[in-house]
């Protein structure tokens, strides 16, 4: 008893509250609440701020509260069907259970150790043009309705209930560990608009526009997709199925054969004494055939009834993470803006006034998009022929590896990603190894669901393992860390700095360390021992690069060894960019001064690693 | 033992009647003179080259771009220079193949001897881009206009 009085004083106090802030416009109020919308939209379109305290008890409005605010009983004729929703906001406002969804939705796709979460919420446009005519209706002034989205703030994505559900601070979209798409599914939407998107300026389109026709058929094949996607599991069990009723039937069939055959040598042989009696059991072997189809559809129809209700529930749960919510082709102020100018007598030939009632169809949308990571290392190659990138030859791969699909596939496993990018400073030929230091790269990976802030020490022992086992020994990988996204334009730029390189050079005549050095000294006396190259754009590389001289610097030659009179073993340390295999045989004379320029004669090269990458 | 030199492994080489094309897998290709030329053969001087044939001066060959507009196109036969001999004769030098022209060798202009002496190497001539036959485009073009002439 005790607990009843509370409730009864706070429903008054409530209903006071209520009773208060309606008084200056109570008929209008009263008008748009027969016509069938809800209590927080009549609120929205008179223009009045509802208090949000008094609310959520009024969930179950009877007739009585009815009477206590307006003072009239109700007009039947004017009640609203359990399966209609509100006029204005199409049941928006009454979504209930959300925090439920969204941990539903983050258990089924697996997502650990989120930092934060953001929201972004896209309307329907039909439902701007529903506020439009019932203001114009009640005849009060459309500037004056307060936006949706304010008290869906407030009402159903209040920050602290969510916050306290996923115990989790909520931050802005682009910043967010864990960003949610948020929609609404009204499959009139592109019917009610058809009209007045004629009148809207074609120079706020959004995205490209679609002719109804084709909006209603990728409609269909969305909905296709999704059927599919469920048909094909059902269509596994069907066939299961259909193989055990085919074997069923089939063993019917042939025992109904054999007797048939049994009947008819039973009619030959004893036509005149037994003709009732086959007759009979022909009967009744229709009747049974009969029966077997009754009870063969009967249990069809069961099984599709059976079949519509997963297939109802499972429609609610791929709403949840597997469809992207469509984006608007105009903005909401622009549709307000052009519905400005248009009087009530134009907008009532276009759409009616007051707007249609429609069922409650709407599904909410939710569509998680998390944010990539950044990972940085170093690679090395120990092999001439792997190239760096998968390559295709008009439309067909050649070779079966790459540098790219080892070290990519280790760390998206990791992480759980759906595909990654992969961006290294520089690149080299299939027939060069990468030595040393190891070339820096940037691995990208997108749709990660497990986070961390560190690879620990274990974890990259393991990565390493399963790289080297993976290559049989070719590729390795170093010094992996987590980054920002900052750090992808500084390893891009790297490469205009030094590199390291050895290679074996071949020469025709017999090689002379005195005499080289000698020349070395004389050219490069002005320039304190770096050698200015100039080069034209070798002829192996002229298909796809332009036409260009380019001047680049050598800082040091080194002559490590002779093994022969003619094979030599150097080290070179160059400008990045420089084209090293052009340096040293010459071009066709196109790069001034080359390598057999200085010894003086021809000489070529065998044999190029890459040693450091700086 | 001597390793093959790049234009030996990479490049395939054709011969066109004293004259050679070696072409690069990306259908770029050098034109030059074999040793069965009577520049080689006879050990002739070269006094000076002529550029210029009918108005057109292939020195003033500007091409831009990674597709390489502006270039002078070849047709099978077409002149590229003249080289004037000691012996007062004159030896055209033809393009064998359909293309674009690229390049002319700066070394020449100076230099004539390269011509006779490194006929492989510095001495080439004339880098040329060459037609790729068979694309879908001219099949496109061609089966349109067989199309049109049935019609």
């Amino acid at each position: 008893m005790g607990n009843q009085v509370h409730k009864t004083d706070e429903k008054l106090s409530a209903l006071e509250i209520n009773i208060k802030s309606i008084e200056p416009q109570k008929e209008k109020f009263k008008t748009l609440f027969d016509l069938g919308c809800c209590f927080l939209c009549c609120y929205r379109i008179v223009g009045i701020i509802p208090p949000f305290e008094a609310l959520p008890i009024f969930k179950d409005f009877t007739e009585t509260h009815y009477q206590q605010i307006f003072g009239e009983t109700r007009n039947s004729k004017l009640t609203t069907t359990s399966n209609s929703c509100c006029l204005a906001c199409l049941n928006l406002l009454k979504t209930e259970n959300l925090e439920k969804s969204l941990l539903q939705l983050i258990k089924k796709k697996g997502y650990q150790n989120i930092d934060s979460f953001g929201l972004s919420i896209t309307i329907p446009p039909s439902i701007i043009l529903r506020e439009h005519c019932l203001s114009l209706y009640v005849s009060l002034e459309p500037s004056n309705i307060i936006p949706i989205k304010k008290i869906l703030k407030f009402t159903v994505f209040q920050k602290s209930k969510l916050e306290s559900a996923l115990k989790v601070p909520q931050v802005e979209f682009d910043q967010a560990c864990l960003s949610l798409k948020i929609g609404w599914n009204y499959p009139n939407d592109s019917q009610e608009m058809s009209k007045i998107e004629t009148l809207l300026p074609s120079s706020k389109l959004k995205r490209k526009r679609k002719s109804f026709k084709t909006r209603l058929r990728l409609q269909a094949k969305e909905n296709k997709i999704l059927n599919q996607k469920l048909f094909k599991q059902q269509l596994k069990e069907k066939d299961t199925e259909k193989e055990i009723e085919k074997e069923n039937e089939n063993k019917k069939e042939n025992e109904n054969e054999k007797e048939k055959e049994k009947g008819k040598e039973k009619e030959k042989e004893e036509e005149e004494k037994e003709k009732d009696k086959d007759k009979d059991k022909d009967k009744e072997e229709e009747k049974e055939k009969e029966n077997m189809e009754i009870e063969n559809e009967k249990k069809e129809n069961e099984k599709e009834k059976e079949k519509e209700r997963e297939k109802q529930i499972k429609l609610e749960d791929d709403f949840l993470g597997n469809i992207d919510p469509e984006k608007q082709l105009y903005g909401s102020s622009c549709i307000q803006n052009t519905l400005k100018g248009i009087t009530k007598n134009e907008l009532g030939q276009l759409c009616p006034i007051p707007p249609q009632p429609v069922k409650d169809e709407t599904n909410i949308i939710i569509f998680p998009i998390s944010k990539p990571i950044y990972i940085f290392g170093r690679y090395l190659k120990m092999s001439r022929n792997i190239p760096n990138a998968p390559w295709y030859i008009k439309g067909e791969r050649k070779g079966n590896y790459s540098v790219e699909e080892f070290v990519s596939k280790q760390l998206t496993n990791l992480f759980s990603g759906t595909h990654s990018g992969f961006v290294s400073s520089g690149r080299e030929d299939i027939d060069v190894r990468m030595l040393g230091t190891g070339r820096p790269f940037i691995l990208e990976i997108i749709g990660p669901k497990i986070y961390k802030k560190l690879i620990s020490l274990e974890e990259q022992k393991q990565i390493i393992d399963q790289i080297l086992q993976n290559s049989e020994g070719l590729v390795t990988v170093k010094d992996l860390g987590i980054v920002d996204k900052s750090h992808r334009k500084k390893t891009i730029k790297g490469e205009g700095k030094s590199k390291g390189y050895r290679c074996v050079v071949w020469c025709k005549c017999n090689f002379n360390k005195q005499l080289f050095t000698q020349k070395l000294q004389q050219l490069t006396k002005n320039t304190n021992g770096t050698l200015l190259l100039k080069q034209k754009t070798p002829v192996r590389v002229l298909h796809r690069r332009n036409l260009t001289v380019r001047q680049r610097a050598i800082y040091e030659i080194k002559i490590v060894e002779q093994i022969n009179d003619n094979f030599v073993v150097i080290d070179l340390i160059t400008q990045g960019g420089t084209y090293v295999k052009e340096f040293i045989c010459g071009d066709f004379g196109r790069t001034n001064p080359s390598f057999s320029q200085i010894v003086g004669c021809k000489s070529e090269i065998v044999q190029l690693d890459v040693i450091s990458v700086n | 033992m001597e390793p093959k030199s790049t234009a030996e492994r990479i490049y395939k080489k054709e011969i066109y009647d004293q004259q050679y094309v070696l072409i690069h897998p990306n259908n770029i290709a050098l034109i030059g003179i074999t040793e069965e030329h009577p520049i080689i053969k006879e050990n002739l001087e070269i006094n000076s080259i002529s550029f210029e044939i009918d108005g057109i001066n292939r020195l003033n060959n500007n091409v831009k771009g990674i597709k390489k507009k502006g270039g002078r196109f070849f047709q099978v036969g077409d002149t590229i220079c003249e080289l004037n001999c000691s012996n007062q004769k004159t030896y055209k030098i033809i393009s064998p193949i359909k293309g674009k022209l690229i390049e002319i060798n700066e070394l020449i202009i100076d230099k004539h001897h390269l011509i006779k002496e490194d006929n492989y190497d510095t001495g080439f001539i004339s880098i040329v881009q060459k037609n790729i036959e068979n694309t879908t485009k001219r099949r496109r073009k061609n089966n349109k206009n067989k199309n049109q002439t049935k019609n």
